[in-house]
């Protein structure tokens, strides 16, 4: 909104006095104190204690607005929003990473980070989950509620900071305007105060077992949730923050998609990876809205109390309302790998992309049903004759994921594909995913489903799906891309080595899952009976294999963004437009006006994609 | 205040209004969301507690506000921007006054909020509510940022936006008001 402004005009501009993210906890506990302090002084009913779970919530909003105020909100946008121009120059060096940004690659990149940050932080609850379940009894944690919190702490932090975001406020991002060869997005402001809700959400989730263990896992059950003690809150609040920060990405990479493509990019040649963003940002923005209202229900339900979901109100309308957005946003994670793929498959095999227009189909059909099979999350709670439509849809989904596959393999076929490290971490993904989209079919024939619901089974399925299909194409994108993040090559051995290590604890913990399951291993409880020990014991082994493995990956690729040796411009030799620019791109994402001329896929002429014609 | 409004070009234009449409049909999907959840705790169920009057006279001063808000942006267009302003300003009393009907409503308990309709009512009239409120505050502020940048008949994206808010506003008032009310 608050773009017209002329910037040259305003001479005064200086740096923040005290760091911003330091400014942004400050306020952040200040306007927590203040309203919650408010909230008391206006209780009509004395003697409570001084945080209540009404204060909690009121207090949490200020504390989120200090927040993002504090990080660069008020010098950033409200101020010039009043129509004062902002203040502050931006910050050289990595310190633009640490404060409010309205450049598309910063924000990008601050995604990147505090979705990192939160993988490790998740992975290592992770860790624990695994740690406890190496014995049949309790042995790590104290409480079976604690497990169960660490359970929901991980999945939640997983799907929401994670899941959702790595792949479209991260790479999205960055890599958004660049394929499509613009100089920045529509919305930069809304754009760079959504990046800092993450942070804000990725704590409250975290720290929310303060107020007392929930226990509903990352689905918010009822109803569960209505009896949990104070905890819960937090969930309802981060989940909140998180999606918000996501819708914002949504409007700003949609508008951007649709009005600044530069000359030449016309839908019909629109970079696959661009359909995949502009696809979930649909699905974000229909289903987040959804899943927040649902939250706000819930919330109602303790704070007032009203009974929508509790058990003198419907838990089931909770769960079907939860489903409603909860599959969709597998598609959110997922989409945007699966459109990964076909990015990456034709330039390491050199060849044209087989069939793109039915990629590019596969995927909006994918974004298309994904509304229409919530109910397969319910099989145990319905009546017979409601399942059929359920299974049927469901079952049809795997149609158009198949035409990703399909343009994949076709591509691949008689190439003289380019085993590198993102290739081959491409590869993997496909595997893993087919293992997960298959065990899914299963999973939607009520008769299996009705065995094997809340077991291991499922656990396996959806680790499937999303570690191996959405973060090994992660992986995949950032070895693949560091090269344009950084100007720097990673290394060919460790990249490659490291791939190994994952894919072999991946598929060493999780493929036993599918057994577990099958035997009778519960999801949601720390215990077993003790035959099931020794599988177990083995598939914390290789978790904690799977989990060093993506450790060395981040240091590895820590170590190419400061040290790696640099690379030219265009080392994979591919014809999208960020591939036109140098590495990293400057700030104006292109030193010219980019023209494109032909497909970005078609390997069999020479004739390169687009030009850069250089500025007069 | 070396600070002055530049034209926006028309594409640019032309993604500001999209965007901002679509965030705005984002918003309608929670609406969509109470008013199904209204259906099923109650269906057609209409409290005969409600105070039908107030709940007309709320969508009244929706009415009212949006259209001094419009006529506000109209004046702009012909460059009177002290019309906008004056405009935006009535805009944001009629709007708190619609705030201050429902606040009434609430304060009264006339629909007593441990029913099942109740718990509907003042859900859905307390959104709506929230929205109408953040609306005003888009609107106070624009309002003061047009006097600060001197907008101009060329450059008035900010009004209009302001004003896709209180249409906003105005039709989640309208359908609230039905459902609650009428259907
Ligand atoms: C061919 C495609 C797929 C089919 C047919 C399918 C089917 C199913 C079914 C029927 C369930 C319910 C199992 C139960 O709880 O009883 C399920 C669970 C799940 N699926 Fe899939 N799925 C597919 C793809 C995916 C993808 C792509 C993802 C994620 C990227 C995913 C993530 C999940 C998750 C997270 C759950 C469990 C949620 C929970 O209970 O907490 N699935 N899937
Ligand atoms: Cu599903």
């Amino acid at each position: 909104m608050a773009q017209n402004i002329v910037t040259e005009a305003t001479p005064y501009r200086t740096r923040p006095t005290m760091p911003p993210v330091l400014r942004g906890f400050l306020w952040a506990a200040i306007g927590f104190l203040v309203l919650n302090m408010a909230t008391i002084a206006v209780d009509p009913f004395r003697g409570h204690p001084f945080i209540t779970e009404i204060s909690a919530v009121i207090g949490w909003v200020g504390g989120v607005i200090g927040w993002l105020l504090g990080v660069g909100g008020w010098e950033g946008v409200v101020l010039p929003l009043f129509g004062v121009p902002n203040p502050w120059v931006a910050a050289p060096g990595w310190r633009k990473y640490l404060e409010l940004s309205t450049e598309h690659k910063v924000i990008g990149i601050q995604y990147l980070i505090s979705s990192t940050g939160t993988f490790g932080i998740a992975g290592l609850l992770a860790m624990g989950i695994r740690y406890e379940l190496m014995q049949p009894s309790l042995h790590f944690f104290t409480y079976p509620d604690q497990y169960l919190t660490a359970v929901g702490v991980h999945g939640t932090l997983m799907m929401f900071a994670v899941g959702t975001v790595a792949l479209v406020g991260g790479l999205g991002n960055y890599m958004v305007p660049l394929m499509i060869g613009a100089k920045g997005t529509v919305f930069p402001r809304l754009s760079g105060i959504g990046h800092w809700l993450v942070p804000a959400g990725v704590l409250t989730v975290i720290f929310s077992p303060l107020f007392g263990y929930w226990t509903t896992g990352w689905r918010g059950y009822e109803p569960l949730a209505s009896q949990d003690p104070s905890g819960i809150i937090y969930y309802y609040l981060g989940v909140a923050a998180l999606t918000l920060s996501s819708t914002c990405v949504a409007v700003n990479l949609a508008a951007t998609i649709v009005f600044h493509r530069s000359n030449g990019v016309t839908w019909a040649r629109l970079p696959l990876f661009v359909w995949g963003i502009l696809t979930v940002s649909l699905l974000n923005l229909i289903w987040l809205p959804e899943i927040q209202m649902t939250f706000v229900l819930g919330l109602l339900d303790r704070l007032v109390p009203f009974n929508f979901f509790d058990a003198i109100g419907s838990p089931l309308n909770y769960l079907s309302l939860f489903w409603l957005f909860g599959h969709p946003e597998v598609y959110i994670v997922v989409v945007p790998a699966l459109a990964l793929w076909n990015e990456i498959i034709p330039v390491m095999a050199q060849k044209s992309l087989f069939g793109r227009s039915w990629a590019v189909i596969g995927l909006i059909f994918v974004m298309m049903l994904s509304g229409l099979v919530w109910a397969h999350h319910m099989f145990t709670n319905m009546r017979n004759s409601e399942m059929f439509p359920f299974s049927f849809f469901t079952e049809m989904i795997s149609i158009p994921t198949g035409f990703s596959f399909l343009a994949a393999i076709g591509t691949l076929w008689k190439s003289r594909y380019r085993l590198f490290t993102p290739g081959l971490l491409v590869i993997m993904s496909m595997f893993n995913f087919l293992v997960g989209g298959l065990t899914g079919v299963f999973l939607a024939d009520p008769p299996v489903n009705l065995e094997v619901h809340n077991t291991f089974f499922v656990v396996a399925h959806f680790h499937y799906t999303i570690i191996g299909g959405m973060v090994f194409t992660w992986v995949a994108a950032m070895y693949y891309w560091i090269p344009k993040l950084s100007g720097r090559m990673y290394n060919e051995f460790w990249g490659k080595l490291l791939a190994i290590v994952i894919f072999i604890g991946f598929n060493g913990a999780f493929s036993q899952m599918f057994l577990l399951g099958l035997h009778g291993m519960n999801r949601w409880v720390p215990a077993y009976p003790p035959y099931l020990k020794p599988m177990n014991y083995e598939v914390s082994l290789f978790a904690f294999l799977l989990g060093a493995g993506f450790i060395g990956h981040g240091i590895h690729l820590w170590w190419t963004w400061v040290k790696g040796p640099v690379t030219p411009d265009n080392p994979w030799n591919g014809r999208t437009l960020e591939w036109l620019t140098t590495s990293p791109p400057p700030p104006e994402n292109f030193n010219g006006e980019v023209l494109v001329t032909g497909s970005f896929y078609r390997y069999d002429i020479d004739k390169p994609a687009a030009v850069l014609h250089p500025p007069e | 205040m070396g600070v002055e409004a530049v034209p926006i070009n028309p594409r640019e234009l032309r993604g500001y209004r999209f965007g901002l449409v679509l965030f705005l049909f984002t918003q309608a999907v929670p609406f969509v969301v109470l008013y199904a959840v209204e259906y099923y705790f109650d269906a057609f169920y209409i409290s005969p507690a409600t105070n039908q009057w107030l709940g007309a006279v709320e969508v009244l001063l929706m009415i009212l506000a949006w259209t001094t808000g419009r006529s506000g942006l109209a004046a702009m267009r012909h460059n009177n921007l002290s019309g906008l302003i004056s405009g935006f300003r009535q805009s944001l009393v009629l709007g708190l006054a619609n705030l201050v009907v429902l606040g009434y409503q609430w304060g009264t308990r006339f629909v007593p909020p441990g029913t099942r309709y109740g718990e509907i009512f003042y859900t859905v009239s307390g959104v709506t509510g929230f929205y109408t409120l953040v609306g005003l505050f888009v609107v106070l502020a624009i309002s003061i940022r047009a006097g600060r940048l001197r907008f101009t008949s060329e450059n008035c994206w900010d009004a209009e936006a302001a004003m896709y808010f209180v249409t906003f506003s105005l039709l989640t008032n309208v359908v609230t008001y039905l459902f609650l009310y009428w259907i």
